[in-house]
Parts: C-alpha cells; structure tokens; sequence
C-alpha cells in the first residue's frame, strides 16, 4: 500500500464502527486519496478471493467479475456494486461481514481491512478498470507450465558410460539415472526365467515345457536373435490379444450384465470384448483404436468391428427405469451414466480426473463445469443400443445417437439437472487445444469423408481431438498408454497416479523417458506392438532379482535397476491352472461361458436375470477367463478374491491384495480342487504312474524348472506319507485311491505355493 | 492417504501387540487353535505387524465406540408407522396432498394402521408392534430428519452404506476397517450378515471400493459354513490339509528366503496359517452350544418367526466379544411395503421385536453396550400418502433411523419431518452426518479420514458431514 497511514486508519475505523457517521467520516475528499492503482491493488483481492466462484465458468448466484461490466451487472440478487458509493454497494457489505450471516469469501481468508479499504475507494473513485487489464484464470495459470499438457518432445538419447549394457535407447534413460545414482543395473536373468517372464507377460499363460527348452537351447547358441524371435513369435500369437484385451477391458470396466439392481444379462457385450482383443491382435493402431471406441459408429458405420467398438461407451453399469418412474430419478440415473462415461473417457484415456467438475470448480483441477458440460454434449444426443452386426442374428451392444440433431445441453450448476439456464455447446477444454479450435475439428468431423449417418458427429469431432497430438489431446493420450505398457511390463508405472496426470500428480520418475516413448508411439503411427517390442527387448526387461545392494538402496526399484517378482492377475491364475492341468479350452471369442458359482456365493436380491444355479463343470467352461461372464452383482469368488475389479468403475491400475480369502480359495475352492485333481491325472498318464517322474514332471509344469534335491526329496517324503496316511484314521481309502489323493494334495500344493503366483 | 498422526491424540489406546492379538485370538478356542497359533509362530519369522492390513491402528482421539452394530432394516421401514406417530396425519386421513412419488399415482394421505403409546422416562412413542423394542428406548437417540438423495432402493441403498449413490465406493465398514485395523485377526474385521434372499445391489452395499480389497465386508453365515470356501473339500481331511501347508510352508520358506525385501511373500505364508486358523475359529463363532437355554430364548432362537434374525443378533454379539468391528445385520426380507402396509410392517416387526430387544439386554449385561454402537434403520423411509389400497411408496426426503450404545445421549432426539412426516424440516440430517457419528464414536475423525484415489483424496463424507453433537452424551 503506498497509501498516507491516516487514510488508512480513518477508512478502517470507517469499517469498524459500521455507522454511517463514521462511514460518512472515512469518505475521502475528493483529491485527498491518491487514485487506486487497479491492477497493483484490487484485481489481485478479486483474483484471490473471488474468481474461484464468480468467474471462469463459474457465476455462483449469478454474479460475475471477469469486466468492469459483469461487475456492475450484478447478480441474482440484484447489482452489487455502485460505481462512485461504496456505501450502497452490496459487495462492500458482504466482503466485510456487515450483512447479515451472509459473507464473502464464504469459505477461507477473509478480506484483510486494507483489502476492504481498497476495495471501497476504487469503487468510490468510479471503478475505473483499464482496458487489457485481466483476471488471469487459477486452472489455465497452474496448468499452462505443467509437463503433461505440453505437445510431445523429443528428448536426445542420452549419451552414458555403460553403452555396452544397452539394447534399445530404453536402456540409456534407464542407465543414465542409475549411473548418477551410484547403482548398477542387476546381471541378466537366466534363459529359462526370462523365458517364462516374457511368455506371462505377453500371453498372460506359463510356457510349456518343451517350449522353455527350445528357448533355452536356441539361445545358448544365439542370445540375441534367439530372444528376439521369440518376442516376435509370442507378439504373433493370439493369446497376446487375450492377455493386452484383459488388461483394456478394466480401463473400460466392461462386464457382461447391468449391474445395480436388475444385473441384466447383456447378451450382446461381447462384441466389444471381441473388438479389443481383435484390436490388439491385429496390432490395430492406438488413434484409431481410441477413436473407434468413440465414436466408430460415425467413422466407419459399415464396419462390424468400428461399430461394436462404441461398446466402450456402453460398458458401465446401468439400470433401465420405466418411464412410469418419477422423472427426477430417472433424470439421475441418465446423468450419471453420462459422468460415468466421462470420467472414463477422463482418468482412462487422459489421465484427466474429470468427475469433480460435474458439481462445481476447483482452481486446481485441469477442467471447469463448463469444460466438462461442453464435453458431455458429445454424448448428450446418445444413448445404450443393441444394434444388428454384420450377418444372421449377431448383435452388439453399443452407443448410438438419436438423430443429426445435437440435443440441448445445460451447464447443470452443482449437478443440478433441472438447473437449465445455461446452455452449452460441444467444446473441448483449451488447456488442451493447440492452434486449433473445437469448431475446426467439427468441421473436420463433418467434412473429412464422413458418411451419412443419422449422427451427430460430435463424438467423432471428440474422437479427431482427442487423438490430434499435434493440436488436441493426442499427445496426452500417448503418454498415458504408454505408461500404462510401462507398468504392465515392468510392475510399477513410471507416473505412479495412471489414471491422474493432473497437477497434482507426482511427476514421472523418468520424465525424459516417458516422453521419448509416447512420441515414438506416435511416430510409429501409434504402434503399440512397436511400443511392445522396445520394452521387452531392452536389456532392463531382462534383468534379474539382482543383489542385495540394489535392494536396500532402491527397495522400491524406482530406478529400475532390477526386476521383482511379479503376481499372476486373478484371470492369469486362473488360465494357469487350466494350462497346468492340461485343460485349458483355447477356443476364442464369441458369447461368453458362466462357471459354476455357489449358491453361497450369490448375494444378491431382485435380479432379473439370475445367474443360474445348475452349471455342471464341463470343457467349454475351461476358457480363458478372458471369455467369462462377468456378472456384475454375482461375482466370481475366485477371481474376486484375487482382486479383479468389480467394474464399477474404470480401473488402470489393480489392487494387490494378500489376505487369507485368498489361502482359503487355494485351500478349499471347488474349482482350484478340481483342477488339481485334472493335473495328478495329467502327470499320472505323462509319467505312466511312476512317482520319481511325477515329481519333476510336476515342478517342470507348474513352475517351469525342475526340483532341486531338497525339493525332490520333500516332494517324494509327502507323497509317500500323503498315501500311507490317506490309509489310516477316519475317513480311510484303499491303497491305490490313497496314491492317487496325495497326488492330487501335491498338485494342489504346487498351485498354492508362492512361486506358481508369483513370477520372478 | 492415512492421517494418523493427530496432534490431539493424546489418549491414545493401548495398541496390542502382535503377541497380545495372538493370544487374544487363541483364548477360548481350545488347545488347538492356540497349538496351531504357536507353531505358526515359531515356524515362520514374524512380519512387522504393520504389514497387515487389519494391525489395529491408532484413532485419531479417544474411541467411545470399539465395535458397531448396524441392525439394517432392508427395504426402507416407515417412521410416522414406527417410532414418529403424526397427529395430523391421521386428523387429514383421506385428504389429497400433492406429492411427486416413485412408482406414480399417489393416493391420498393414508393414517397409521397401528396404535402409539409413549414408553420410558423419555416419553417415547413407538407403535403397538415393537413392544420388546420399546422398553428400550430411554437408551435410544433418534434421528427423525434423515434425508437422502435417490428414491429408488439401489441408489439409497449405496448411499446410506457408502455415502454416494452411484455403485463402487467404499462402505463405511470398509472405511472403519481401513481406520482402525482389526482387533481380531483370525476373523474379518467388518462381517455382513445377510438373508437366504440376497440383498437388492448385492455385494457393493459391503464394497471396499477404491480402497483395498482387504477391507471389504464379509458375508458371514450363522448356520452350515460362515464363510465361502472355508469348508475343506469333502476328500481332504484336516490332518491332509495340515500336511499340505507343511510342504507348502518348506517351499515358501525356502523360495521367501531367495527373495529378501519382498514382505508381500511373506505376507502370504502367513495368510495361509491365517486360514487354516480361521477354519476352527470361524466355525466356533457359529456354534451355539456354550449359549444358555435362556440366552437363546432371550433372543428368540425358540420361536419361527424369530429364529433367524435372533440367531443373527446372537451372532453379531459374538463377532463383538471377538473383537470384530462392524457388523451389519440385515433383515430378513425387505420393509418395502408398497402394499398391504400392516402385515409388511407387522411381520418385519415380529420378526426383530425380540431380537433387537435381546441384543441390546445381552450387551448390555456383558458389559458390552458402553463399547458398542448400536444403529437401527433402512435406506430411506415411506411416504405418508397410500400406494394403491393400503401400501407406501418410497421416500427419501425424510426418514428415521436411532442409535444405542457407546456414546449415544439416551432418550436424546433430533430433527423433525413436517406434520404430515413427508419431507425433513427441522435440522435436516444427510446420511454424511450420520457417517460422521459413526466415525467420531469410533474414534475417527471423518474429515481426516482420507484416502488418495484419482487425484483426490477421498472421504467416506465426500466434502460434508457433520458430527451430531446432540445425540452424544
């Protein structure tokens, strides 16, 4: 304040006493207070105290203080402020706390005296605002430097002393940090585990055998091409689509059924399930893979696969309410469905943590309410549909709009769907537009070869931004998926908040990198097999547990100088024991197949499609469990228990959790029992009976290795007192059942034990 | 994440040991069981305690609560039929009120079928049908302006469980587990105890949502086998099974050994003791042998149309004694009286009269009501206008619901609904407040209680929720 101190004083004794003689006291002849210094001494007050509500998007009460004339408009109460009397401006009454139980800021610091004294004589002085003066936006400030709304760079390879380590430019970011500080990276894992790490982590399923030896004969000869051939045959296989799917599956929280109170069966889900698999099967590139799910129905309507890819959009939980129904509620439901469909779009393509901005603004979060009412207006026009697909009877569930016509959209402040006096247009978030604005890319849309469809092109206008990296959100969508490949193939993302990229985000323990990656995924015309290849290929990929010093100085293994064990995903657990016991069903696609659940298991009331209680155990149910009916209320025990999503929501990154439900689903589960039992019978016919062949027929299955000596000898002293025990006590059986039982409780065993979950 | 480290904390409790939680979980359950704890022990190393999810963990201030009981009166019971009996309601029986409801065509404003008296020092009204219940009601603190968001059940039903309508957040006996930890580790630490029929939205109402799984409740049985899989198959006997963890226990050992600074390895060897132990004690929890004649007809075991919901209220004091701490009791079929008013409620209250009134006796002469919360409610409420001939349809802008217990203000009351019992008036209530009591009796602070998820740190109360001082004592 460069104010003489009397003027201060007298202006807050003015305030203090509240009197209109001490008001009338404090009023400054004219000349006798020096002119306001606007910019220096009012605009920072309405910045810091007001802007959050009452600009930007945002008029709480309908007030608003972006311009001199939005001021001096007022709000839903009346004007505010009168220019040349502070006396009669409301703002001066509200700001100091004179009006009743009514006072601004509601929340947080209250205007200092000085403030309010500010405030008072720029208003008494006219409200003089000058021209190019502005309030600068809180989110646009704090968001405008930040790394991930920044177009992709392309960093240098670093140059680094342990060139020789390094297979793929992924090594030299990698070696660099290790280098500076201080670590080494951890010696080559052996041929046979990192057969076995790759072959999980492509296919999600343990090799074979015969499989792991041919690896391991090829590369004593050859290491180099002999691992290169192999991540080119594994990238090949389709089981890579059913493993990479799975993993795209929780982004989308895809299931088979509705979910809250009904569960409807939806018979006609899996086209979409079958999309994603195909997609990353057929290596389909990630831009257009992102805009099918968008909008797929408008890019390519004759196209099976681009029309059950809106499926994405289809996929979140949902309940029919008849039209009998009060409104209000329906009205909820449909805005819910729409914020579920955003917030997807949000944490699982973008990295964007949307959903707050439903109800109100807040200065730190990437988007306003208008941003993300003008991004649901791409849905808005749309809805759920069963839609015929390509010949005979097939059909798809999908997402489709109601017309050409763009249904009317609102900005509903606070949520509220009834609160229609604002209305939006579709419109994409600008911290996210380079250069080009929404209106080009719905010309885009329109223009660029669209077919006639009874659309409205909005979704495809988003699907073009989105997936723009030079102008709109691409850049950001590379970054996210190729964090996501990231934490899939090396355990721990590089940016630990996947579905948060936000500013409030931890940063990228290898920022260089990440960027490196996402732009060579884009140059690569968005290859995510590309993107595969170099990081399984690296010679970080294929290191070891490594030592004890890299342990304790990076427990965590944030510089990635090592590998960890890994645990099998409830779904890989599962396609594990069926591979073991030899039973595994490869067939692929099409509707899905409904294991048998206990009737203890099934908790809920009021379905309308039950899930049956009579399923008998059978080789069709012995697929992938890629191909499951998710239910969403009728859960299956043992992939819960081993923390598959429920699919509530969008999912990037899951739980891990280690609880006893998990040793007792091992223990006692029906299934887990049965398959134990398929694999002692397996092992019985390989080995002919014989039990010194079993036992390391037996490791080499499930475990990918043979038994060492303290193994085999346990091995073998469990099986023989196993059968004599199984002879004695209650419960007895003859001789040769005893054989076959202890069998089947090593077999189980073997699945229990920490190395068949956990990968090295 | 966790924000333990209150500033005011100055009482904190005694935390056990793991030792001590070892010991805790043996007494009483045989030689066995305590045999079976020992040698878990000395076979493997001990993992610090603080690597389980449910090690008992600090409050943030002094609990009065260590256990909730949640007697959930599915279907939404309706107050103004109850404990809120509206003079004018049945002065304007028959008059028409403009009132927009769930499934359309309201009827006319619709009087109680049933007879009010006041009981106890407090003067409580309660309905003729609730007579067991009503003795107890100077313990009772009413919250008569309950409100929530959605008027259909599935909505309400997450809502009041985890404070937000839509499907997938975490429940409040996630959050409580996730705060508190455990004091017993052989049992989950927040059990459900459902019906023969399932419940309208299944297993989300008992979510861990975006929390750890670990922390989800568990549907816990009072007849045949408690809990999923924890039934041997039928050609592995314990003995068989005993062995089986042996081998299983030298090879993890050996391969743990390989694999220094991975605890989650640990963790899961001793999961499987953990479950092995959780088979005789979950079983024990179920048997009722060592209950007295008199105890079981306390709380109705002797009669049908009480056994089940008896058996249930039997057991959530049992879970307490073993240090569980939440257990949510559902009713047996749904309070949703969209028709025939009198014999829904009629019925429902038959069914939990004695029950309820045989819990809240038996806890409190064990000594375990001052530790124990005790909540009485459903979803939403009904309306006061008639569905078709004699039912209500839903309501979500007022309803009831009391506590008892630890902390609780006896004969205490809060909030109205309008005359009629409509719409909440006077000192509205969200079902955030009530999530506030729940976890200030427990000794948690609910807007410390955070977990970060999506970029934001999340609270069972989202961004409102206020303690309800009133009701305290």
């Amino acid at each position: 304040m460069n104010w003489p101190a009397r003027e201060i004083s007298s202006l807050i004794v003015g305030l203090l006493l509240g009197s209109a003689a001490a008001a009338s006291a404090a009023e400054p002849l004219p000349g006798s207070v020096p002119p306001v210094d606007f910019r220096r001494e009012v605009l920072p007050i309405l910045q810091l105290h007001c802007a959050e509500c009452h600009a930007f998007g945002n008029q709480e009460g309908g007030f608003r203080i972006s311009s001199r004339a939005e001021l001096l408009a007022g709000g839903d109460e009346g004007p505010a402020v009168v220019p040349g009397d502070s006396q009669s401006s409301r703002i001066i009454r509200l700001v100091a706390g004179q009006d009743g139980d009514l006072r601004m800021p509601p929340n947080g610091p209250r205007l200092s005296l000085e403030e309010v004294g500010a405030l008072r004589a720029w208003i008494d002085q006219g409200c003089v605002w000058p021209a190019g003066v502005e309030l600068s936006d809180p989110r646009r400030e704090a968001s405008r430097g930040h790394w991930a709304f920044q177009p992709l760079a392309r960093p240098p390879v670093p140059d680094v002393r342990t060139a020789g380590w390094c297979r793929t430019p992924i090594d030299r970011f990698l070696i660099e940090r290790l280098e500076a500080a201080g670590l080494e990276p951890a010696a080559e894992q052996p041929a046979r585990m990192a057969m076995r790490r790759l072959h999980f982590g492509l296919l999600g399923l343990p090799p074979d055998p015969a499989e792991i030896d041919a690896y391991c004969a090829a590369a004593a000869e050859s290491p180099g091409h002999a691992w290169e051939e192999l991540v080119d045959r594994l990238l090949e296989s389709p089981s890579f689509g059913e493993r990479w799917g799975r993993h795209w599956l929780d982004i989308a929280h895809y299931a088979d059924s509705d979910g809250m109170e009904s569960d409807r069966d939806r018979r006609f889900a899996f086209p979409y399930r079958d999309f994603a698999i195909r997609s990353f099967n057929s290596d389909l590139p990630y831009d257009r893979f992102v805009r099918w799910q968008l909008a797929g129905d408008e890019y390519a309507p004759e196209n099976a696969m681009a029309i059950a890819a809106t499926g994405f959009l289809a996929a979140g939980p949902h309940e029919v309410l008849e039209p009998r129904l009060l409104e209000e509620e329906r009205l909820r439901n449909r805005y819910n469905e729409l914020d579920d469909i955003l917030s997807t779009i949000g944490t699982g393509l973008l990295g964007l943590t949307i959903g707050c901005a439903r109800c109100h603004d807040h200065k730190y979060d990437a988007l306003s309410s208008r941003d993300y009412y003008s991004l649901m207006c791409a849905f808005h026009s749309g809805d759920r549909a069963e839609v015929p697909l390509g010949e005979e009877d097939e059909k798809a569930l999908v997402f489709r709009d109601g017309g050409a016509e763009p249904a009317p959209t609102w900005l509903f402040r606070r949520a509220d769907f009834y609160d229609r006096t604002q209305p939006v247009e579709l419109g994409f978030p600008r911290l996210l537009l380079r250069g080009r604005s929404t209106h080009d890319y719905q010309a885009a849309a329109r223009s660029n070869g669209s077919p006639p469809v009874a659309s409205t092109l909005q979704r495809r206008a988003l699907a073009e931004w989105i997936s723009d990296a030079d102008h709109g959100a691409g850049a950001l969508l590379a970054r996210v998926i190729v964090n996501r490949l990231w934490q899939h193939h090396f355990g721990e993302p590089l940016v630990a908040s996947v579905g948060d990229f936000g500013v409030r985000a931890l940063p990228p323990t290898h920022p260089q990198l990440l960027e490196w990656l996402a732009d060579e995924l884009v140059r690569s015309q968005w290859s995510l097999k590309h993107l595969h290849r170099l990081l399984v290929l690296s010679a970080a990929y294929r290191q070891s547990l490594g030592t004890a010093q890299g342990r304790d100085t990076d427990p965590e293994n944030r510089f990635v100088g090592r590998v960890r064990p890994r645990r099998l995903e409830a779904e890989a657990l599962r396609d594990s024991l069926l591979t073991v016991s030899g039973t595994l069903n490869r067939q692929m696609y099409g509707p899905a197949f409904k294991p048998p659940i206990a009737s203890d298991a099934m908790l809920a009331r009021n379905l309308k499609d039950a899930y049956p209680t009579n399923i008998v155990e059978s080789a069709a149910l012995r697929r992938r469990s890629v191909y499951m009916f998710h239910k969403r209320v009728v859960p299956y025990p043992l992939l819960q228990a081993f923390d598959k999503p429920d699919a509530q929501q969008s999912c990037g990154r899951r739980d891990r959790s280690t609880v006893a439900p998990q040793a007792l689903t091992m223990l006692n589960d029906a299934f887990v029992r049965t398959v134990a039992d398929d694999f002692a019978t397996r092992l019985q016919v390989e080995c002919s009976g014989e039990t010194a062949e079993i036992v390391p027929r037996a490791f080499r299955l499930a475990l990918g290795r043979a038994p060492d000596e303290t193994e085999f000898a346990s091995s073998l002293a469990f099986l023989r007192v196993q059968a004599r025990e199984r002879q004695q006590g209650e419960g007895t059986v003859d001789a040769r059942a005893a054989e076959r039982l202890a069998i089947v409780d090593f077999c189980q065993t073997l699945f229990a034990s920490n190395e068949f979950l956990y990968i090295d | 994440m966790h924000d333990f480290a209150s500033p005011t904390c100055r009482r904190s409790r005694l935390v056990p040991n793991r030792r001590q939680w070892l010991a805790r979980a043996g007494a009483g359950f045989g030689t066995v069981a305590l045999a079976d704890l020992l040698s878990a022990k000395s076979t493997s190393t001990v993992a610090d305690e603080s690597t389980s999810p449910f090690a008992v963990r600090r409050p943030h201030f002094s609990a009065r609560a260590r256990a909730i009981i949640w007697l959930f009166m599915e279907g939404a019971p309706s107050a103004v039929d109850t404990f809120d009996p509206k003079p004018e309601l049945t002065r304007r029986d028959g008059q028409t009120m403009k009132i927009d409801v769930f499934n359309g065509n309201p009827g006319p404003l619709m009087k109680s079928p049933f007879a009010f008296r006041q009981y106890g020092e407090s003067g409580t009204w309660v309905c003729d049908q609730y007579p067991h219940v009503a003795r107890h009601v100077d313990q009772f603190a009413f919250i008569k302006s309950l409100y929530s968001e959605s008027n259909d059940h599935v909505p309400a039903l997450y809502q009041i469980n985890t404070g937000i309508s839509r499907p997938g957040f975490p429940s409040a006996g996630a959050w409580i587990t996730y705060g508190l930890g455990s004091e017993n580790q052989n049992l989950p630490g927040f059990v459900v105890l459902g019906n023969n029929q399932g419940i309208k939205g299944g297993p989300l109402n008992w979510n861990s949502g975006f929390l750890p799984t670990a922390y989800q409740g568990t549907l816990f049985r009072s007849e045949g086998t408690p809990i999923l899989n924890l039934k041997r198959p039928a050609d592995v006997r314990r003995e068989d099974q005993r062995r089986q963890l042996d081998l299983l226990a030298a090879w993890n050992a050996a391969h743990r050994a390989a694999r220094p600074g991975e605890s989650e390895l640990q963790g899961r060897i001793e999961a499987f003791e953990l479950a092995y132990r959780m088979q005789s004690e979950a079983a024990a929890v179920i048997d009722y042998s060592q209950e007295s004649a008199e105890t079981l007809q306390l709380y109705g075991l002797d009669r049908a149309e009480t056994r089940s919901y008896g058996s249930k209220c039997l057991l959530a004091r049992r879970l307490v004694e073993r240090g569980v701490r939440f257990i949510q009791v559902y009713s047996d079929g749904e309070w949703d009286a969209h028709s025939n008013l009198t014999g829904n409620h009629k019925q429902h209250c038959l069914a939990t009269d004695v029950p309820i009134h045989g819990l809240l006796t038996d806890l409190k002469q064990r000594g375990l009501l001052d530790s124990t919360l005790v909540i009485w409610g459903g979803e939403f409420g009904r309306m006061p206008v008639s569905q078709g001939k004699d039912g209500r349809d839903h309501n979500p802008h007022g309803f009831i619901a009391w506590m008892a217990g630890a902390g609780v203000r006896g004969g205490a009351s809060l909030g109205e609904t309008d005359e009629v019992g409509y719409r909440a008036t006077v000192d509205r209530t969200s079902v955030h407040d009530l999530h506030a009591t729940m976890l200030h009796l427990m000794g948690l602070d609910h807007t410390r209680l955070t977990y970060a998820h999506n970029g934001r740190n999340f609270r069972l109360t989202d961004v409102a929720g206020n303690v309800l001082w009133p009701l305290l004592g």
